[in-house]
């Protein structure tokens, strides 16, 4: 893991569109979203040497996308599954019984939250906040997708039609 | 008259020294309430406060971490104490001197110490030979400590 | 603008916060994240305060201030805000005060006991976070921090060098850096000050003493020309740390890390602790009558029987203004006009032209009022960190600052320029007008010490002189030690007598000295080894002369092997001192800790020389007095009235080698570099050799230079190729990488 990482032309190109978009002296503005298509090049997570080569091209201290990558949960810092399942666990969906369905699919895919199945083929999601569908609770995302009115027979076909 | 008649009286009889004695014959036969002192000893306080110690956690480790608390409350000024960053990294004394003809056994020490590494024990009759063993060390505090140890045990139990 | 607090009147500034208002007039209001000299975030809520027709009590520090405003500081709902809060604050903190150093002094003890309640609602655990170590010079306990974000707001917007950040969130928040890195900024010290608890501490003071233990002596930082303010504290007779002391006018609340810990260097092993006198080739311990007679006796001999120009005086200008004062008084009296104090340099072809004293050319708080300033030869953050803070805020304020080195070296503030031009460019570079400064702006050229050391610094000089005339700018220095505007003022040069009088016969400047080989040398407070534009040269000097006086701190393997005698001296702390700083000002200070018994001060033991030769006989208050008095007395439009000489410089020609060293941030005097702490940073490490890409190209891969300089040859390993340098350049990054061969400028040949 030491090499260093190089952005490649094409990410720089996106990273640039960013950029365009905030005044020229607030390079910090974009780290955000050039920290989320770094991650979407490189299976969905971000390492020490991204960090530091975004930095690098931004212009900012290296402490600074740190800060930013650790605070978003979107934006992951160690590697993960591929196929991010997200359940909602704020207080409408846990009035309407979150907690089950998180147990259950803890137990399903043996693991915990905030980890990925040994297959990398699942991760469990850390610290989720509302995700504004509270009509439907309890609800979960699945690579950005919602489901709503969750039971564990729905959550069983939910992880089955998954490949 | 009357008064000058009486004190004759009183003395030409002895009536003062019968008195006197009699308070003495009383006594005579009561049990004494004297205490042979080394041979015997009066009961202590639980709270009784005589020579300092430094206590030791089960495991050998010392109490003391040198947080100084002691060393700021004394109102004698008896307690001198250095300290320094032991190789793991905790807070320890490189000194620990306690002055025992400046020490007025006042307690707070044991009050301040927010480990109850300081103690008073029960042990009252200490002597020195020479003047400068006045100050005890943080080895000798050690090692009264570990002498009595399970007295200072029984104590605190009974203070509840 | 009327404000009540407490239902009384206050007249408010316009757009002042709740806080600032309240400061001013010495109400207290609770706080941990409100500082001054940072932004306001208004995170800790702790300096809540109940307003009237507002319904929630607001934060002080970031509620502007409104006609009429009825503010209580003490009402229930003001109390009952500042114990709920406090309580929160307390949740997570552990209760280890007893060990820990902030004890004592800590912001949140003393709040939560004025303000807080004496028990909690919160039975669960408490968090607790891993520390990180950061360095050899902050000592963390990250379990301790209430995330009032003092710090990371320091180094976004004091230091401008962020490295430590607010990490995660929520529950897991903690304070960090990034991963695997310490913390390396020359000003990280103060976020020691910053912290309101103990989670950032002072990692060399580390459990050696508690605050209430100590004793605080103000001073004067010696280790770089501002003149800092510093308080050291002390614990029975010995410095233990070092704090700021508010001076808005030199340091603001602010100190560099080379002030902060460069006294550990007083308590290094190799001080000089007792008299020594070389008797029998062999230095023997001896009583200061002894000592002090055998001294007067080599003087008055040298004098007698080699004539007066065969003594050669140097002292150092780190030396305090008292000392400096009584050398020349003492050396000047007997006629002696070998007297210097410029040992780092070496063309003093320049020194005619020089002003009476070196001076900033304004004061450091106008700094900002420039429109551009240009800085030749220095490197503010790591020559003068403390700069570094007002350099910042003058590029906030649209200063344009331009950097103008030998070498390419990286600044915490935004340059507008950087150059990097070899010896024989820097001076060209000023011959021709520049079209980035705009004549009629306000524009400062700032002259570092690392020009002073190369060997063509007239030519340069003098033509930056001429530029500044065209330009109309003002000229400033910035020196290499902390006295040299007293050094050059009282006299401690050659060619000029007190108060910059001119004499009538000019003495040896040091490169003469040392070259011509007298017969008695005098050094003061100097180390030969390091002090010296050329060691190798000082050695050879040594070696030769009949008889080397010593007046020093420290003893060092060349003190001992040349030494007549050794006169152990008091540093800056043991003695009763006064510098002149770069903008000009006097300042005072008293003895911090006593000297060892055999330690004498070094202006009492020049005194006690003064007074054998029937010179006079002074004490601290009569020579402060007689400088202060002269001071006022002084012309200081010397230059300004002054013909300016031309001069004929050394020529310089382009098919050199440069071989250049920087100032080390902590080599920079001989208390620094014996500082433990600072030893052990990230900077002193760093020490390398750097050579220009084109030299690289000439080595084709080879591992060793072979450098011939002086008609010497020696070799060079381990050095680095940089781009950046300018062509045909090497520059050493210290001095301590050279071996005693070597010179600290010069020109050099490469065999390739």
């Amino acid at each position: 893991m030491n090499q260093k990482y190089v952005i490649n032309d094409e990410i720089i190109n996106q990273i640039d569109r960013v950029k365009r978009k905030f005044p020229e002296m607030e390079s910090k503005s974009s780290i955000i979203e050039s920290l989320l298509i770094i991650q979407h090049h490189n299976q969905g997570f971000v390492t020490k040497e991204i960090i530091q080569a975004l930095a690098k091209y931004l212009g900012i201290k290296e402490i600074d996308v740190f800060e930013v990558a650790t605070f978003y949960t979107m934006i992951n810092i160690k590697p993960v599954g591929r196929n991010v399942i997200a359940v909602c666990n704020n207080i409408s969906c846990m009035l309407r019984g979150s907690d089950n369905i998180l147990n259950y699919i803890e137990k399903k895919l043996n693991i915990k939250v905030g980890e990925s199945t040994p297959d990398k083929k699942f991760y469990l999601k850390d610290e989720i906040e509302c995700l504004a569908a509270c009509n439907g609770g309890p609800m979960m995302q699945v690579n950005h997708k919602n489901y709503e009115n969750l039971t564990l027979n729905k959550v069983d076909k939910i992880l089955e039609g998954i490949k | 008259m009357i008064n000058k008649i009486s004190t004759i009286f009183k003395s030409l009889f002895l009536l003062e020294i019968l008195k006197g004695l009699s308070v003495t014959g009383k006594k005579l036969f009561k049990k004494p309430i004297t205490v042979q002192y080394p041979d015997e000893k009066t009961p202590q306080s639980a709270r009784f406060r005589g020579l300092h110690a430094l206590r030791r956690y089960p495991n050998g480790e010392e109490r003391c971490i040198g947080c100084k608390l002691c060393e700021a409350v004394c109102p004698a000024l008896a307690i001198s104490i250095d300290t320094e960053m032991r190789t793991d990294g905790t807070r320890r004394t490189t000194k620990y001197d306690i002055d025992l003809f400046k020490c007025v056994y006042c307690g707070f020490c044991e009050e301040a110490c927010p480990v109850d590494a300081i103690v008073e024990t029960k042990i009252f009759e200490f002597h020195f030979e020479n003047r400068n063993e006045k100050i005890v060390n943080k080895f000798d505090l050690l090692k009264i400590g570990d002498i009595y140890e399970q007295e200072e045990l029984k104590d605190r139990k009974n203070l509840g | 603008m009327k404000v009540f607090i407490n239902n009384k009147e206050y007249k408010a500034r316009e757009n002042e916060t709740i806080i600032e208002l309240a400061d001013r007039n010495g109400i207290k209001i609770p706080r941990f994240c409100y500082h001054k000299h940072l932004s306001v975030v208004a995170s800790c809520r702790m300096c809540l305060v109940e307003i009237e027709n507002i319904e929630h009590a607001q934060p002080a520090c970031s509620t502007p201030v409104q006609e009429n405003m009825k503010i209580f500081t003490h009402s229930n709902k003001t109390k009952n805000a500042q114990k709920n809060t406090m309580e929160f604050l307390l949740i997570n903190h552990p209760l280890d005060c007893p060990i820990c150093d902030q004890g004592g002094e800590c912001e949140l003890q003393d709040v939560s006991i004025q303000h807080g309640e004496s028990h909690s609602n919160y039975l669960e655990f408490k968090r607790v976070v891993i520390d990180k170590d950061v360095g050899p010079l902050i000592s963390t306990e990250m379990t301790r921090c209430i995330h009032c974000s003092r710090c990371v707001r320091f180094g976004e917007e004091v230091s401008n060098n962020k490295e430590l950040g607010l990490v995660n969130r929520g529950e897991h928040m903690e304070i960090r850096t990034f991963i695997e890195e310490g913390i390396s900024s020359e000003l990280s010290g103060n976020m020691i000050d910053l912290c309101p608890v103990g989670a950032l501490n002072n990692k060399p003071y580390r459990y050696r003493a508690r605050t209430w233990d100590l004793q605080q002596h103000g001073a004067i930082s010696p280790h770089d020309c501002i003149g800092s303010n510093i308080y050291y504290h002390t614990y029975n007779n010995e410095i233990v740390r070092a704090v700021p002391k508010e001076n808005h006018d030199i340091n603001q609340t602010w100190l560099s890390d080379r002030d902060r810990f460069g006294y550990e260097g007083i308590y290094s092993e190799d001080r000089a602790t007792k008299p020594m006198i070389r008797n029998n080739k062999k230095l023997v311990e001896c009583e200061k009558e002894i000592l002090l007679n055998k001294t007067n006796e080599i003087i008055k001999s040298t004098i007698n029987d080699f004539g007066l120009d065969q003594i050669g005086c140097l002292i150092s200008a780190q030396s305090t203004s008292e000392e400096l004062f009584l050398f020349q008084h003492l050396f000047k009296s007997m006629n002696i006009q070998n007297i210097d104090h410029r040992t780092n340099e070496c063309d003093f072809n320049y020194q005619e032209n020089y002003p009476l004293m070196p001076s900033l050319g304004c004061n450091i708080n106008d700094l900002d009022k420039f429109d551009n300033i240009l800085l030749v030869g220095v490197n503010i953050k790591t020559e003068f960190p403390i700069l570094t803070i007002r350099f910042n805020e003058a590029s906030k304020n649209n200063t344009k600052i331009f950097s103008i080195h030998f070498d390419s070296l990286d600044e915490d503030f935004e340059l507008a320029g950087k150059i990097a031009l070899n010896n024989s460019d820097l001076s060209k570079f000023f011959d021709k007008k520049k079209p980035a400064i705009n004549t009629n702006n306000k524009t400062l050229i700032i002259i570092g010490p690392n020009i002073n050391y190369l060997v063509n610094q007239s030519q340069i000089l003098d033509s930056i002189t001429k530029y500044s005339k065209s330009i109309n700018a003002q000229q400033g220095y910035l020196t290499d030690f902390c006295n040299s505007t007293s050094a050059w003022l009282f006299g401690n040069i050659p060619h000029r007598n007190f108060g910059g009088q001119p004499t009538n016969k000019p003495g040896l400047n040091v490169s003469d000295m040392i070259k011509s080989g007298l017969s008695t040398y005098v050094f003061f407070n100097l180390e030969p080894e390091h002090d010296f534009w050329n060691a190798s040269a000082v050695t050879e000097a040594l070696n030769k002369s009949k008889y080397n006086i010593f007046f020093t701190s420290y003893v060092t393997p060349l003190i001992e092997r040349y030494a007549d005698v050794i006169i152990p001296i008091s540093t800056f702390a043991e003695t009763d001192g006064s510098f002149i700083n770069i903008e000009g000002t006097y300042q005072a200070y008293n003895k911090i800790v006593n000297p060892n018994k055999n330690i004498f001060e070094g202006w009492s033991i020049l005194n006690n020389l003064i007074k054998m030769n029937n010179l006079g006989d002074y004490n601290i208050s009569s020579i402060r007095s007689f400088l202060l008095k002269s001071l006022q007395n002084i012309d200081f439009n010397y230059s300004k009235n002054k013909k300016f000489k031309n001069i004929n410089s050394k020529s310089i020609t382009n098919n050199y080698i440069y071989k250049n060293t920087l100032r080390h941030i902590y080599a920079s005097d001989q208390i620094v570099r014996r500082s433990k702490s600072l030893n052990l940073t990230e900077q002193s490490h760093n020490k390398f050799i750097y050579i220009s890409s084109d030299l690289g190209q000439i080595l084709n891969n080879k591992d060793t230079l072979e450098i011939r300089e002086n008609n010497k040859n020696y070799k060079v390993k381990n050095f680095l190729i940089k781009k950046e340098l300018p062509i045909n350049t090497i520059v050493y990054t210290s001095s301590f990488n050279n071996t005693l061969n070597e010179s600290k400028s010069g020109h050099i040949t490469i065999k390739s």
